[in-house]
């Protein structure tokens, strides 16, 4: 079943050109040029109940737009959206009831106060029972082990503590999504580590649709069934992670060591570099696997050790996002 | 409809005790505004008593009616102060997207910001209020009676009600315009103009204007007048009752004018 149904979606500033200096302010005041840029444009998507999912792309592709049009913050200037059914622009407030939103950046807790009171405040917020409440906050201290620091001023947290905190805050109400815009932004590699750990748990206990917006490739690799790349405001890729490093980077690396200079061919790979007793070859997944190109070759010369290279994450992507820029550029020009 | 007023106010309390507790971190703060609210209170009050001495009585109005209208003026001041002080940030929330927060939240947006930030300390700004206020009931020996109870009680009612709707409505043209500052302080400069001194010593054509227009005269001026009972008025409503009227209009309208401006909303870059 489809929890989060997009179609058609498109936000559009407004953009005032300044021009410069003095001259230009006074200008300003009676003639502006105004120009319409779209930040979203025209995206249409379905996540499945359950699932997570990775909404990645470069600064100013529109990731957090899209989440604010989807928590219902913003509007959008035209296309749908329904979150279970309902639409968050024309139904707000039931359809907050439902979510939880953490934005890395920013946190709902109370900065003068201990953290247990922002807990306080929200159960009066979203009316749970005492039962349920009891019951959320036992279950999120097992995963967040948040009891630790509970009577702790917020301002006085740690930031991997703070995000902590934010995650309890944005669950207590046991929702069924949860948009995570950047959680794991800032932190260290320890608390990046345990912030991954907890929402995979989250997920796996609660069964609660996640959405995760993040520039660090380790949260995706880790977590995400599914990604979604948006570049200039349109989705470039849908799929999994390995559909998508299949199909940029189909290539494999395999490093060989011989124990003198060889220079060994082999029909479904090709030799790439010979330097000295290295041999470095470049096949395809899909014609042969590492294991039978290293025994084929083992049967010509004695191998003294082997490397095998996957194309970097970091690279699949930034080639992605590249691929969406030239898609867009060479339509342009038609 | 019950239940859902008395959810508004559990969550307005547990609000507002927030709000007392985070301010309550900085006691310093406090005792500062206590002492600079007094010193204001003073300043004020002796520029009344010099005005009055000066010249005997202002648009018909002698030394104790003044010192009565004075106390009502600046004790529904520090109402406004302590309930809608906040508003003053609306621009800068727009600005910050500071209002993300509350529209993620199953409540109105307006309730949850006018209550986040309710400001313990513009009590402070109360007890010069309180104490003007007394000295001015004391100078009209004012009959302390069921029926001028309840008619100050409108009347600061109404008073803090129509000041927070005008502060509603100039902190939602931000939606608009961004900045609102200017706007905000000339209004608060209006406020005390035209609620501290008796509106007969302004010309005819803004007496018209703060009557019917810009009803600010009904802050204070009217039902005092009324309360007073000085000169029989030609509408057989008591002014207090008409100022709380207005007041609840006024609030409406502002409340309104906030949600118009919600739609245009655009939060803040990431």
């Amino acid at each position: 079943m489809n929890i989060i149904e997009v179609s058609h979606l498109v936000k559009e500033y407004k953009k005032v050109k300044k021009d410069k200096g003095l001259k230009g302010a006074v200008k300003n005041l009676f003639v502006q040029d105004v120009e319409y840029v779209r930040a979203v444009n025209d995206i249409s998507f379905e996540i499945e109940k359950g699932d997570i999912v990775a909404y990645i792309g470069p600064n100013g592709a529109g990731k957090s737009t899209t989440v604010k049009m989807l928590s219902g913050i913003m509007q959008p200037t035209s296309g749908e959206i329904l979150i279970n059914g309902i639409s968050p622009q024309k139904e707000r407030k039931r359809v907050v009831k439902n979510l939880g939103v953490v934005f890395g950046q920013r946190s709902q807790l109370n900065w003068n106060l201990r953290l247990g009171e922002t807990f306080d405040l929200l159960k009066r917020i979203y009316q749970i029972d005492d039962a349920l409440y009891e019951k959320n906050i036992e279950m999120l201290d097992e995963i967040f082990k948040i009891s630790e620091f509970i009577d702790t001023p917020v301002r006085q947290l740690s930031l991997g503590q703070r995000m902590r905190g934010d995650l309890v805050a944005a669950m207590l109400h046991s929702p069924e999504i949860l948009f995570l815009d950047e959680p794991t932004i800032g932190l260290d590699v320890e608390a990046k580590y345990s912030v991954r750990k907890f929402i995979k748990e989250i997920n796996e206990r609660s069964k609660t649709t996640i959405i995760l917006t993040t520039h660090d490739l380790g949260d995706v690799q880790e977590l995400c069934r599914r990604l979604i790349i948006i570049n200039d405001g349109k989705i470039i890729e849908d799929g999994s992670l390995d559909e998508l490093v299949d199909r940029i980077a189909p290539y494999r690396q395999l490093v060989i060591d011989f124990y003198r200079p060889a220079m060994i061919r082999h029909p479904k790979a090709e030799l790439v570099s010979v330097e000295e007793a290295r041999a470095v070859y470049k096949f395809r997944k899909d014609e042969i696997t590492a294991a039978q190109l290293i025994e084929d070759i083992s049967h010509t010369a004695p191998i003294k050790e082997v490397g095998l290279q996957e194309a970097k994450i970091d690279d699949i992507i930034r080639t992605a996002y590249q691929q969406g820029r030239g898609a867009e550029d060479s339509t342009a020009r038609q | 409809m019950w239940k859902k007023i008395k959810y508004y106010v559990s969550v307005a309390a547990a609000l507002t005790r927030l709000a007392i507790q985070s301010q309550m971190e900085y006691p310093f703060m406090l005792i500062g505004h206590v002492l600079a609210n007094c010193v204001q209170w003073v300043v004020g009050f002796a520029t009344i008593k010099f005005v009055v001495d000066s010249f005997g009585s202002l648009g018909g109005w002698g030394y104790e009616s003044m010192a009565f209208l004075y106390g009502m003026s600046v004790l529904s001041h520090g109402l406004v102060v302590v309930f809608f002080i906040q508003t003053w940030y609306m621009p800068y929330c727009v600005i910050e997207g500071e209002y993300d927060m509350f529209l993620l939240r199953p409540m109105g947006v307006l309730f949850q910001f006018l209550f986040e930030d309710f400001n313990l300390i513009g009590i402070t700004d109360m007890i010069p209020g309180l104490m003007v206020f007394f000295y001015g009931c004391a100078k009209v020996h004012l009959t302390v009676n069921f029926a001028n109870t309840a008619m100050i009680l409108f009347t600061l009612t109404g008073a803090t009600l129509i000041r927070g709707a005008v502060w509603i409505f100039c902190g939602s043209l931000s939606f608009w315009t961004k900045s609102t500052a200017n706007f905000t302080d000339m209004v608060g400069e209006l406020f005390e103009r035209v609620s501290m001194y008796p509106l007969t010593i302004y010309p005819k054509w803004t007496q018209v204007l703060f009557t019917f227009f810009l009803p600010l005269a009904w802050i204070t001026f009217y039902p005092v007048k009324d309360i007073l009972g000085m000169e029989g008025s030609v509408i057989p409503v008591p002014m207090a009752v008409i100022s709380l009227g207005v007041g609840v209009v006024m609030f409406a309208l502002s409340c309104g004018l906030f949600r118009v401006g919600m739609y245009r909303y655009e939060s803040a870059g990431s």
